[in-house]
């Protein structure tokens, strides 16, 4: 029996209608929000602040997304593990950008990862908004480097006056990480602003990372008479340095940088009792509402509300208020929302951009007494 | 020939046997294609296996060797005698370990740059760089690594340069195990591209390349990619980065459909990816189903002519019968289809041409019916019509125009031909209503009637119609003016006196009994007068029965003259003569009448005195003098012959009846 001509034609038609059907793709979803987040998730020195802002990027994404340039877009957070090191931080980056391209960097955390990575970024042209990194080297010169804490040269600046005007504290010592970028900075900054003081004196001991026994140090330090002793280290190192200043016999005050509230573990010290640092970021000095919003947030992810965590917070919001601003989420866009955005209210305080990726903002300055953190002052913004 | 697909037997077979093996010959060489499409991808995927397992070899091989390198160099700096840690002081490499550094990598060019660092703090203490030293590296892995043993640092953006670098690292160690510094080289990856570049056997197409973990060429075979466009994306480098390796079929970064094989190195955080596009990959596979598609097109058309060559061949007692019987379809019987085989084709033949013959007597039998039937119609004498039952006239043949005295194409239709034949419309209707009506009957009766004929005399004619089925009737028309001539001439004759052309005693009779009946229900008087000519048999004998004729034909005329046009005046026989008077108002209007019939009958100068010699006549009338006619005539015959013993020529009134007449 022989078919039809016309029977024939049809199962032809179809069979490739079948093939082109198969052939066809999947349609692209509707543009998100990319943002890349490296954090050292896993190394010597952890951070958890991404779970927080995982949090908030869920919340939002309930609600429908951000309005960006009117429309509803739904935002990504892309988390990269740095691992702590330079060597993945850099390919971290690279993969943001090249594989995931994302529009903006929220890290990294650390200044020693920072500096790299800010500089790489600045080439290619991608905004980088570090939650904590403080060196002034991360955004000096840089036009697509940005961050959310104090810099290092306000921080010392604030902590000099803070222990010269406030404490009335004339004779200083200074313990600090040379290989460190950041500790490196702070005391540089500490000391160049603390030694320009009529009748201050400060006693200088560098060392190399890695160290253990700072009784040398510690030992000439003691014997330059100091008041004061600022130790702008981290708190792996605090932790050893603090029992050994008392015991190298110095009894005067322990003074800090923001490191100092990147782990509390070595605040329940009895030596570490008494002494004061400075942070961005205090429960005390928080927005209420804000901080009732976070503390919900942090409550239904199991996130810790930490120093850290709050800067990611607002390192996160800021991206978003600059991407609504200008209506975009284009990288060199989103650069020049982020340096013209003023008087941003955010959980850490009112933030401004003045067209350079250093922020005028509050800082905090913070006594531990009991192993809690008090808060003993606020120095509010300085108007560059 | 007609080779429309429809309507040619020969195309149609030709065609459908092209289609089914076009289709078979697409089949086959797709089949074949797909075969050896699959047999040539495995034998693709096992090259590309091959190349990309060699090459992987090979850099591991080339990563051994710089470690080798290292150890060597950091043994030689160990045995330097500067390379001692003074008391109390940090390791300060003197000018000869410099040298040896600054030698070691002018030897060996894939060494970048070579670090010399402190064993905590990362401090560059010395270096083929200088401005490198002085700086840390404490948050560098390869630093951290390098304390602890020999590391290889994977490959990684360099925050100098962003191109990728790779980093080995191991500690020098003092005699006592005391670490003293770390060393570190910075490796290019020059090499590491020339060996990937290198000649493979892979095609012309083929290519395999490195890709870091963030989708980066690290190094191509290809160069102009490798400085244009450091970027690359497929379906095999989102796999390999993945962390697995495998093969697959996916189209490369330019869009060229690919065959690849790909490879995830966790030692060094890199894709290995050896490609090769489909194009070359599976060109055998392509000029397999080419040739085998040409050779099976060239196999199906030389067949197609066979089958063209059989299918005509086959069809063409087919198509002699179709011929034939289109011939016999235009008319022409004569032809007959040629017997050429003796199979079923042939006996279609045979059959087709008996069936002819029998068609063409049959038409001949009807051909010689159809002209006896035209002669029959042509000759007849009655007039013979068909009409439609919408009263058109068909046909109408000569007999029939004689008959009515006009043709067909005077008379179109019934209705026509009545107005032409009739004078009245009362009559044309009747005609018209009478043949509707037989139209409507199965065996509808003849109808007789008169008409008038064109030249003015009034004919008879007798019609039947006769139903033949469907929309047609035949008319049969016959002239009935003769016969009706010939039975109006015997009637007169039966009822007349022959030599006088008076009504005779019958019809003297039948007259006055109408009258009778007439005055019986009007209440009026009828009078009989009876005439008997005085003297004719004398007249008779003395001139001749000729003239004794004469005499009764002149009587005839002036008894004629007497009377109304109502009165009947007739001839009883011999010389005796009756007139009816009928419808008269009184018995005294009689005797005048009868007076004056005895006056003319006497005029003693007329013909010499020889015709009118005088009558004696009597006068009877109804109901005075009897009552039926028997009686009358009885009494007025009396009345006569009272006359007539009178002495002739006189009038005579019957005596009154005995019985009384009947009362008014």
């Amino acid at each position: 029996m022989f078919w039809p001509r016309r029977r024939i034609f049809c199962l032809l038609g179809l069979v490739c209608a079948a093939l082109l059907a198969g052939c066809s793709r999947a349609e692209q979803k509707p543009e998100e929000f990319r943002i890349g987040m490296i954090a050292p998730i896993s190394g010597p020195v952890r951070v958890t602040g991404q779970l927080l802002a995982q949090a908030r990027v869920a919340e939002l994404n309930a609600a429908g997304g951000v309005l960006i340039g009117g429309s509803k877009r739904k935002v990504r957070l892309i988390v990269v593990d740095s691992g702590g090191q330079i060597e993945q931080a850099m390919s971290a980056m690279s993969r943001l950008i090249e594989q995931e391209h994302v529009s903006a960097i929220i890290g990294p955390y650390y200044s020693r990862t920072a500096i790299p990575v800010a500089a790489a970024l600045d080439s290619l042209h991608v905004p980088m908004l570090s939650p904590s990194a403080t060196s002034s080297e991360v955004t000096r010169g840089r036009r697509f480097a940005f961050r959310v804490g104090q810099v290092d040269s306000d921080q010392g600046r604030t902590l000099a006056r803070y222990a010269y005007e406030d404490l009335g504290l004339r004779r200083a010592a200074m313990l600090y990480d040379e290989a460190d970028a950041y500790s490196s900075g702070l005391a540089k900054y500490f000391a160049a602003d603390f030694t320009n003081r009529p009748g201050a004196t400060l006693a200088v001991e560098p060392y190399a990372s890695g160290v253990t026994d700072f009784s040398a140090q510690l030992a000439r330090l003691r014997a330059s008479g100091a008041q004061v002793l600022f130790l702008p280290n981290y708190p792996e190192d605090l932790s050893r340095q603090l029992p050994q200043a008392r015991a190298a016999g110095f009894t005067g005050l322990f003074l800090g940088g923001d490191s100092w509230d990147s782990d509390h573990g070595f605040h329940s010290l009895p030596e570490a009792q008494g002494a004061v640092y400075s942070t961005d970021f205090s429960i005390a000095a928080a927005d209420k509402k804000m901080l009732e919003h976070a503390q919900a947030l942090a409550a239904r992810s199991g996130a810790e509300l930490t120093n850290h965590s709050a800067m990611t917070l607002d390192a996160l919001e800021l991206l978003l208020a600059a991407a609504e601003v200008v209506g975009s989420t284009d990288p060199v866009s989103l650069r020049s929302g982020l340096a013209n955005l003023t008087n941003f209210e955010g959980l850490s305080g009112r933030i401004s951009f003045r067209g350079g990726g250093d922020p005028e903002r509050s800082v905090c300055i913070m006594g531990i007494s009991g192993g809690a953190q008090v808060l003993r002052a606020c120095v509010p913004p300085v108007r560059k | 020939m007609n080779w429309s697909v429809k309507r040619s037997l020969v195309a149609r077979l030709v065609s459908t046997y092209l289609v089914l093996s076009l289709a078979v010959v697409a089949c086959v060489a797709s089949a074949s294609w797909l075969v050896s499409r699959g047999l040539l991808r495995e034998a693709v995927f096992t090259r590309l296996d091959t190349s990309s397992h060699q090459k992987e070899t090979d850099l591991a091989l080339w990563v051994e060797e710089r470690l080798r390198d290292l150890k060597f160099l950091g043994t030689q700096l160990a045995q330097q005698p500067s390379f001692q840690v003074p008391p109390g002081g940090p390791l300060r490499p003197g000018p000869e370990a410099q040298a040896l550094l600054n030698d070691f990598k002018a030897a060996q060019p894939d060494i970048m740059e070579i670090l010399v660092l402190a064993p905590s703090g990362g401090r560059v203490l010395a270096s083929t760089e200088e401005e490198s030293v002085g700086s840390y590296r404490a948050s560098y892995n390869f630093y951290t690594q390098g304390r602890q043993g020999q590391a290889v640092q994977s490959v990684y953006p360099s925050p100098d340069s962003l191109r990728s670098v790779l980093t080995v690292s191991m500690p020098i160690k003092d005699a006592k195990g005391e670490l003293l510094a770390v060393l570190a080289f910075h490796l290019s990856l020059e090499p590491i591209a020339q060996i990937i570049r290198a000649r493979s056997g892979l095609g012309d197409t083929g290519e395999t390349f490195l890709v870091d973990s963030s989708s980066l060429l690290v190094a191509s075979g290809r160069m102009d990619v490798e400085e244009e466009q450091r970027r690359t994306h497929s379906e095999g480098v989102v796999r390999a980065l993945s962390g697995t390796s495998g093969q697959g079929m996916y189209l490369n970064d330019a869009g060229t459909p690919v065959l690849g094989v790909y490879r995830w190195m966790p030692a060094y955080q890199m894709a290995l990816i050896a490609e090769m596009s489909q194009a070359e990959a599976f060109a055998p596979a392509g000029r397999l189903a080419l040739m085998l598609g040409v050779v099976g097109f060239l196999a199906a058309v030389g067949l197609g002519v066979g089958v063209l060559g059989l299918s005509r061949r086959l069809a063409r007692p087919v198509l002699a019968v179709t011929s034939a019987a289109m011939s016999v379809a235009g008319g022409d019987l004569s032809v007959r289809a040629p017997v050429e085989t003796s199979d079923e084709l042939g006996n279609l033949a045979k059959a087709f041409n008996a069936m002819t013959g029998e068609l063409s007597e049959l038409y001949d039998r009807l051909e010689q019916e159809g002209r006896e039937r035209g002669a029959i119609l042509q000759g007849s004498f009655d007039g013979i019509a068909v009409v439609g039952r919408n009263g058109a006239m068909v046909y109408c043949n000569p007999g029939m125009e004689r008959l009515f005295g006009c043709t067909a194409a005077d008379a179109p239709s019934l209705a026509a031909l009545a107005d032409r034949i009739f004078a009245t419309p009362e009559e044309r209707q009747a005609f018209i209503a009478n043949l509707e009506s037989d139209m409507a009957e199965d065996n509808p009766p003849e109808r007789v009637f008169s008409f008038l004929h064109t030249t003015g005399t009034r004919r008879w004619c007798r019609l039947k119609v006769s139903p033949i089925g469907g929309q047609r009737l035949v008319l049969n028309a016959q002239d009935l003016t003769e016969i009706k001539v010939s039975e109006e001439r015997v009637r007169h004759m039966a009822l007349h006196d022959q030599l006088t052309g008076l009504p005779n005693r019958q019809l003297c009779l039948d007259r006055l009994d109408q009258a009778l009946r007439r005055a019986k229900r009007a209440g009026a008087h009828v009078a009989l007068v009876y005439v008997d000519l005085d003297h004719f048999k004398s007249l008779n004998d003395a001139y001749g029965h000729a003239h004794g004729d004469r005499v009764l034909v002149e009587a005839g005329l002036r008894l004629r003259a007497c009377v109304r046009e109502s009165d009947t005046v007739a001839r009883l026989g011999g010389d005796e003569f009756v007139v009816v008077l009928p419808d008269l108002a009184r018995l005294e209007d009689a005797l005048p009448v009868a007076e004056k019939i005895q006056q003319s009958l006497y005029d003693p100068l007329a013909g010499g005195g020889r015709i009118f010699l005088g009558a004696s006549v009597g006068l009877a009338c109804y109901p005075e003098h009897g009552l039926d006619q028997d009686a009358l005539l009885a009494r007025a015959d009396a009345a006569m012959y009272e006359a007539k013993h009178a002495g002739g020529n006189a009038v005579r009134v019957a005596r009154p009846s005995q019985t009384p007449p009947p009362s008014r």
